[in-house]
């Protein structure tokens, strides 16, 4: 099985990479070829992706997310998974093109640095841990989706405002639809982040005395009001443009600041558990 | 077979009078008559028309047909000017008579003939107003043609049906057949795989079509907005029309002559407004499109601040193609309202044409390849009996000199025999027959070249089920 992984380590990065030209042929030129294999080819990524999580978490007994570059991996994972899902809903595929760099960096960083244990701190193979770290992968993932389309909703709004009718104007989803994909991404973003805080403190009020205080969790919340309020704006108070999907991309930002802040400044006790 | 005499009257028709016509003329005989009997594509494909390319478009006027007319005269073209078959497509931007003749220089000219005395005065069409192909030729113009190569849009997609409804009127007619099926059966087919296979056909090319392709980049489906069109003149009912085909929620028109808003509101199932209740219903609408002779504006960034007020973050499309303008400019500086006019549409249109334009390449590729197959299919259908008849013409020979010479061999040397005179002949016709198959461009010289070889191989006196006539 160790070659099998060491393969399909090797083989992803090269296969998204693969996807994100041809995602980009068809952005740019419209190639029927492109057009024809972007969505089967990603899918057969993706398949393979699973099949070398799957094959992971049986070969090294635990999760496989006890450190940062797995968690990469699954979140690579999550987000081919999701854009798959809302390509196929919206008929859309013009948005693959600025989704898979990212996943194509994620797990580029995931196959050079992983490293997988067999011997992991003990409280980390506990199942609840598993629901927070699996929530938090689908939960940035989702984010992050919200936070490109947001990004392509308003350089659709600016086409569209200084009258260039260039290939954002015509390849794009329509501003109503990026507004909503922005919204409905962070609705899911949003569930996920509540079901991660939610297990997370479960887990951790008896483990971790005082976790409130870890300064990842305040940010976090910080992060949840701000997608809260997002969310609220458009769902609750019909508000729909450019402001409320702005104060979702805030969110977005801060939860970036939040993870680099908290891992490069900002010591607590998810940097002793290796999240 | 049908052989009912129709009869027309000349005078309109602009066709050789009966007198004139030649002998056995006023029996009209089934399109492709001859060449159905045998199976063989006899007469070779004729083309003469004109188009916007090569006239203008008041001189077209004079010689465009309806359905009805074309359905009349198809047969008095086939009988009065010696063609085959014949089909006519007439459309505001082309008239052309496709056509299979077996002498197609005087086909043509007498074409020609009949299109110039069509018309008389300044406004008629001249010589050198038409363009005229014979064989391979006409089928690659018709490829061009029904895939929107040479229309005026780059691209459109009525022309493919126009080609298809042409074929129909012809057949209704009588007047088509093998030749002529083939053709425009190969002429669909080649359209379809350039439409499918390139850009050509994409994009919105006129200023109504690039209104609605606006309104759908801001909202997606418009199946649940609101449109106000302002104004009942040409272009308000035009767009008006497009942005009705998308379904939506409801549609209002005003104008300031009510009545005019009325008419063309029962024509598309929407409601009449009153000119002075437009700035009223801005705060409702999602897409309002002006097109009124106004003078002044109808809307000042004043007055729609104030309608838009109610209506929160919600985007509001305007698009203003009056001249002059009815919205004013400043307008675009509200939030989430899009103010574009007519040359914002016209940059729309103009790109789109200009991507189409690049897809011409590739679809000419296309089109090649077609005519390629298609080429060959006539070869092959017009050089088979050739083959067949020489085969069967050695095949008799070499049995006849076999049965003579044979009882001088041995019983056991006689298969030998049969096989060295069967592999001789092969041998000796190899060469010819890959000359008769090999493919011309040009049909009136493969069949030249046809009627060369039956004749070189002594087989004119041969009918077609491959006997000698004596």
């Amino acid at each position: 099985m160790g070659s099998v992984l060491s393969l399909l380590s090797h083989l992803l990065p090269v296969l998204y990479a693969a996807a994100w030209v041809n995602y980009g042929v068809y952005f740019f030129r419209d190639d029927p070829f492109a057009r024809r294999t972007a969505t089967p080819f990603l899918a057969a990524t993706a398949a393979a992706h699973l099949l070398y999580v799957v094959l992971l978490t049986i070969e090294y007994e635990h999760h496989p997310m006890a450190s940062a570059f797995e968690v990469f991996n699954v979140v690579a994972l999550a987000l081919v998974l999701v854009y798959l899902a809302v390509e196929v809903k919206q008929g859309n595929k013009s948005t693959g093109l600025f989704i898979l760099p990212v996943v194509f960096l994620l797990q580029l960083a995931s196959s050079v640095w992983i490293s997988p244990t067999r011997t992991i701190h003990s409280i980390l193979r506990d199942p609840l841990f598993g629901l927070h770290t699996g929530s938090v992968a689908l939960g940035y993932a989702a984010f992050f989706l919200s936070a490109v389309y947001g990004v392509m909703y308003q350089m659709l709004y600016r086409a569209l405002r200084t009258k260039r009718f260039g290939l954002i104007f015509e390849r794009l989803p329509s501003l109503d639809i990026m507004a909503r994909m922005t919204m409905g991404a962070a609705l899911v973003g949003f569930s996920f982040l509540t079901l991660a805080i939610t297990f997370g403190a479960a887990w951790a009020v008896e483990k971790i005395p005082g976790f409130w205080r870890d300064p990842k969790f305040i940010f976090t919340i910080v992060v949840w009001l701000i997608y809260g309020a997002s969310l609220v704006s458009h769902y609750v108070l019909r508000l729909t443009g450019r402001r409320v999907v702005g104060l979702a991309l805030v969110g977005f930002i801060v939860m970036l600041l939040s993870i680099l802040s908290t891992h490069l400044f900002l010591p607590g006790f998810h940097q002793d558990l290796g999240g | 077979m049908n052989r009912v005499a129709r009869r027309v009257d000349n005078r309109e028709s602009g066709l050789m009078s009966q007198r004139d016509a030649p002998p056995g003329a006023g029996e009209i005989p089934s399109a492709g008559a001859a060449s159905a009997a045998n199976g063989t594509p006899e007469g070779t494909l004729v083309f003469i028309g004109a188009s916007h390319k090569t006239t203008p478009l008041q001189i077209l006027e004079s010689v465009a047909f309806g359905p009805d007319r074309v359905l009349t005269l198809l047969p008095e073209i086939r009988v009065r000017l010696g063609l085959d078959e014949v089909a006519v497509l007439s459309t505001c931007n082309r008239t052309e008579v496709y056509g299979v003749s077996t002498d197609p220089t005087r086909s043509l000219r007498a074409v020609e003939q009949w299109l110039l005395g069509l018309s008389q005065g300044p406004s008629s069409i001249r010589p050198e107003n038409l363009i005229r192909f014979s064989g391979s030729d006409v089928a690659e113009h018709a490829f061009r043609v029904a895939s929107g190569i040479d229309s005026m849009i780059v691209g459109e997609t009525q022309i493919a049906g126009q080609a298809e409804d042409a074929f129909r009127l012809a057949r209704e007619a009588d007047t088509a057949g093998p030749q002529l099926r083939e053709l425009f059966a190969a002429a669909h087919r080649a359209q379809r795989r350039v439409r499918s296979e390139t850009g050509i056909g994409e994009g919105s090319v006129s200023m109504a079509s690039a209104a609605v392709h606006l309104a759908r980049r801001v909202f997606g489906k418009l199946d649940k907005r609101r449109i106000l069109i302002v104004g009942a003149g040409d272009t308000a009912a035009l767009a008006a029309r497009h942005f009705e085909k998308q379904n939506p929620a409801a549609m209002y028109i005003s104008n300031r002559t009510f009545a005019r808003a009325e008419d063309l509101a029962r024509e598309l199932s929407a409601a009449a407004i009153p000119l002075d209740a437009c700035t009223s219903l801005l705060g409702s609408v999602d897409v309002v499109l002006f097109a009124t002779r106004s003078p002044e504006p109808l809307a000042t960034k004043e007055t729609v601040t104030d309608a838009v007020a109610p209506r929160g973050s919600r985007m509001l499309l305007l698009i203003d193609v009056s001249l002059p303008r009815n919205v004013d400019p400043r307008v675009s500086d509200i939030e989430n309202v899009f103010l574009h006019d007519m040359y914002d549409l016209r940059q729309i249109v103009e790109q789109n044409l200009a991507r189409r334009a690049k897809e011409i390449p590739a679809a000419e590729k296309i089109l090649r390849n077609e005519l390629r197959g298609f080429l060959r299919h006539r070869t092959a259908a017009q050089a088979g009996p050739l083959i067949r008849d020489l085969r069967e013409r050695y095949e008799t020979v070499r049995r006849a000199e076999v049965e003579r010479f044979l009882r001088q061999f041995r019983e056991e040397d006689r298969p030998v025999v049969e096989r060295l005179t069967r592999n001789l002949v092969n041998k000796l016709l190899h060469r010819p027959m890959v000359e008769i198959k090999g493919l011309s461009r040009d049909e009136q010289t493969q069949l030249e070249r046809l009627s060369w070889a039956r004749s070189l191989f002594g087989l004119d006196g041969i009918d077609r089920n491959g006997d000698p006539e004596e």
